[in-house]
């Protein structure tokens, strides 16, 4: 099942992108190291529940099913230059995967996006820092909540915005812009060198995640294609696509390939980076067969997505979709499946530890009460959560 | 009248000692109004006056960190991102919060009367006014005092006109770390221990702490073993608190982490990092705005003892060795991606705890 991966684009990026690197090498995927492959993880836990590894990689729903369909062409975007020299190609199964283009401003709404683009790029900066809760410019709430408040066009702003820095595009006029907004506007010069993009992105991802979910998809999806395709890879890399992928299952309902809290720091950062490739392939395939429909048909198949992960093998799978069935807007009966759910991990002796912890503290901040006894019965001596995946 | 006047100097007393940026600080919390330290900023207590009769403590206290609360090069680098209030209180106690510390409370960081503000009447007239045994081992003891500067929210500074903004994730946990694992050790019939007996020891002021290595070193109890599988080894550490430690491992600064790597030699290397994680949550306020908070998506540092608190990590790497990979346990106080952009090096931050061999996984 191991997929060796190569970015065929890598010359072509070179000529388009601003600082073009393969993300994922033939020669590393294939090495014997650090790295695991994604689908060692599920053996592992499949074992653990005394499946079968094809039973637990066995697809919970339509979106896992899209990757056996047919080899389609390649489309490549007339509108974006860049859409057809950043994609990548696996060497042992050339099935081509489906692109992505940057979703086009409607002609009625570009006088209002163009108003809106500075504010988008000073609102990037009152929110850059490290620790973004801290900022110093009073008027950086109002600025994000006027976005916000602007419809479409401010989704367009904002998903345009986050194109042109991805790609090094934004104009000299907004770099200007942005630059004497941080020395004169009083904000806090706290842009870090080469994280820059990496940390602008990862506010840009929950600002787009605000909008409506069936106009953004196709943004942060072209956005995702971008990052990961024409960014060179580094460590935060890792966090920002899955800060995107968290927003992109959030406001979608459900998350076809799940990474647990407690597995993100033991995996690698190669290993990460791959979980986040297989994630963003599953949900690019999701967004070709489900575009069409409405919101509401989303909902209802994240809704019974999330009641059938609910009794699935795999542990992080059972975890996501308790998450999501026991929020405030849950159906009472949704609630308490989730609860019961959470109360026979916390039995369960192979369940690790990292991930009992992880379970009591949601339950706590939940009101629920666990039976410590019952539950410290459970405990186990650790295991390394080492499933992966809901795959 | 009389009284509306008096409320309204408490009220202005107050506000300019916390300011409007209510962040961590214990220190502050103690002293009252009429607290002669607090009504007359430029009568502060300085450790020089405290030496000349507790020559002893205050030596052991120049000595901690405490008294480099300010100076650490780590905090200068991170409050050069961020100069806020909110920090200026509890790394520079003595200063007004509402502006750049002043020499003296640069220069004091965390001294004497941080801490012994309870002992009033000791710290106007030191020559007449004896501190009661009592006062320390109160108020100076107490984790409540402690809690102050480690035990507080993420916040959000809305303007001047607004309280701040409390995140639900605790920025710094280490008091609340501390009461689950002494109700643990209650619940099995151990014994408790407060701040001051672990980390004041036999009442030193030269407290102990993230800076020192065996100090936190004994806080983990590791076990690495090492299974060949045709070219990988596959290397199971075992890890979690030992009984020394009433926190988890680190505590404190969000951004401080344990990494367990282990190498063949060679170069090739695999880690874990132990830290905890966080994710950025976009929040409506009241007037219609938004602004990013920081909610925790994870702790995955060492976790207080508990029932639940050792975790099982696996690790590969390539066999390049006949012998099984070395395996070392490194403490860095902040995270080494944040460290190089700020210009600190490698060795500012990064302290190797432990270290050796990994052992084979069929050895006793």
């Amino acid at each position: 099942m191991r997929r060796s991966l190569i970015t065929v684009g890598t010359l072509l990026c070179a000529l388009s992108c601003e600082r073009p690197r393969p993300v994922v090498r033939a020669e590393d995927a294939r090495r014997p190291s650090a790295v695991s492959d994604a689908r060692d993880g599920v053996e592992e836990v499949a074992a653990s529940f005394d499946r079968s590894p094809a039973d637990a990689a066995a697809p919970l729903d339509a979106a896992a099913e899209e990757s056996a369909e047919a080899p389609e062409p390649p489309t490549v975007s007339n509108d974006d230059p860049y859409a057809g020299s950043c994609f990548r190609v696996d060497i042992d199964d050339p099935t081509p995967m489906p692109t992505i283009t940057v979703p086009e401003v409607p002609p009625e709404l570009r006088s209002e996006v163009s108003r809106l683009r500075p504010l988008v790029a000073r609102c990037m900066r009152c929110f850059r820092a490290e620790r973004v809760a801290h900022v110093r410019e009073p008027d950086c709430s109002a600025w994000a909540g006027e976005l916000m408040r602007s419809g479409l066009a401010g989704m367009h702003a904002v998903g345009q915005l986050a194109f042109d820095e991805q790609n090094g595009r934004m104009s000299a006029r907004e770099r200007a812009l942005t630059q004497v907004a941080i020395r004169v506007g009083g904000m806090p010069n706290i842009v870090r060198g080469g994280g820059n993009t990496v940390e602008s992105a990862a506010v840009i991802a929950p600002l787009l995640a605000s909008y409506d979910a069936r106009e953004v998809l196709p943004y942060m999806l072209a956005a995702l294609n971008r990052f990961m395709y024409c960014q060179p890879p580094r460590p935060a890399n890792a966090d920002v696509l899955e800060e995107w992928m968290a927003n992109i299952a959030g406001f979608v309902g459900f998350d076809p390939a799940p990474v647990a809290p407690w597995q993100e720091e033991p995996a690698s950062y190669e290993r990460r980076s791959e979980l986040a490739y297989d994630a963003f392939d599953r949900w690019l395939r999701w967004h070709r067969s489900h575009q069409h429909e409405s919101l509401e048909q989303w909902r209802a198949r994240a809704l019974e997505h999330n009641r059938r992960a609910l009794t699935s093998p795999l542990v992080v799978v059972r975890v996501d979709a308790i998450l999501r069935l026991s929020g405030e807007r849950a159906a009472p009966e949704d609630r308490e499946a989730s609860r019961q759910t959470l109360l026979r991990l916390l039995e369960n002796r192979r369940v690790p530890n990292a991930a009992k912890r992880y379970l009591r503290g949601y339950a706590a901040r939940q009101g629920w009460q666990i039976d410590a006894e019952a539950s410290d019965a459970g405990a186990t001596t650790g295991g390394d959560g080492g499933e992966n995946r809901g795959t | 009248m009389a009284m509306a006047l008096s409320l309204a100097w408490l009220s202005s007393t107050i506000a300019s000692v916390l300011g409007d940026h209510r962040g961590p600080r214990a220190p502050q919390a103690h002293r009252r109004a009429d607290d002669p330290i607090v009504a007359a900023p430029d009568d502060r207590v300085r450790s020089s006056q405290c030496v000349r009769c507790h020559e002893e403590q205050v030596r052991q206290w120049r000595a901690s960190l405490h008294a480099r609360s300010w100076e650490d090069r780590i905090f200068l680098a991170a409050y050069r991102e961020e100069p806020m209030a909110f920090c200026r209180g509890c790394h520079a106690p003595l200063g007004d919060a509402s502006r750049e510390p002043d020499a003296l409370a640069r220069s004091e960081g965390v001294s004497c009367s941080s801490c012994h503000a309870e002992s009033r009447a000791h710290l106007a007239s030191p020559r007449t006014a004896r501190a009661t045994r009592d006062e320390h081992r109160g108020a100076a003891a107490s984790e409540r005092l402690c809690a102050g500067c480690h035990q507080f929210d993420f916040v959000v500074d809305r303007g001047a006109d607004r309280p701040l903004w409390h995140s639900p994730t605790p920025m710094q946990d280490t008091v609340r770390e501390w009461q689950r694992a002494s109700r643990y050790a209650r619940e099995r019939g151990g014994v408790e221990r407060d701040c001051v007996q672990c980390h004041m020891p036999s009442g030193t002021h030269a407290t102990r702490g993230v800076e020192q290595r065996e100090f936190v070193r004994r806080a983990v109890a590791v076990t690495v073993r090492a299974c060949r599988s045709g070219a990988v080894w596959r290397v199971r550490a075992t890890i979690g608190p030992t009984d020394a430690v009433g926190h988890a491992v680190p505590t404190g600064d969000l951004h401080r982490q344990l990494r367990l790597v282990v190498s063949d030699g060679r170069g090739r290397e695999a880690s874990r990092v132990f830290a905890r994680r966080f994710e950025r949550r976009l929040e409506i306020d009241d007037r219609g705005g938004a602004f990013f908070s920081r909610v925790e998506r994870f702790d995955g540092r060492i976790a207080p003892p508990g029932p639940e608190s050792e975790d099982t990590v696996t690790l590969e790497l390539a066999a390049t060795d006949a012998r099984p990979p070395a395996w070392r346990l490194e403490h860095w106080r902040t995270d080494p991606e944040i460290a190089r952009d700020q210009g600190l090096s490698t060795h500012e931050i990064n302290t190797t705890l432990d270290e050796g061999q990994a052992l084979p996984c069929d050895a006793r």
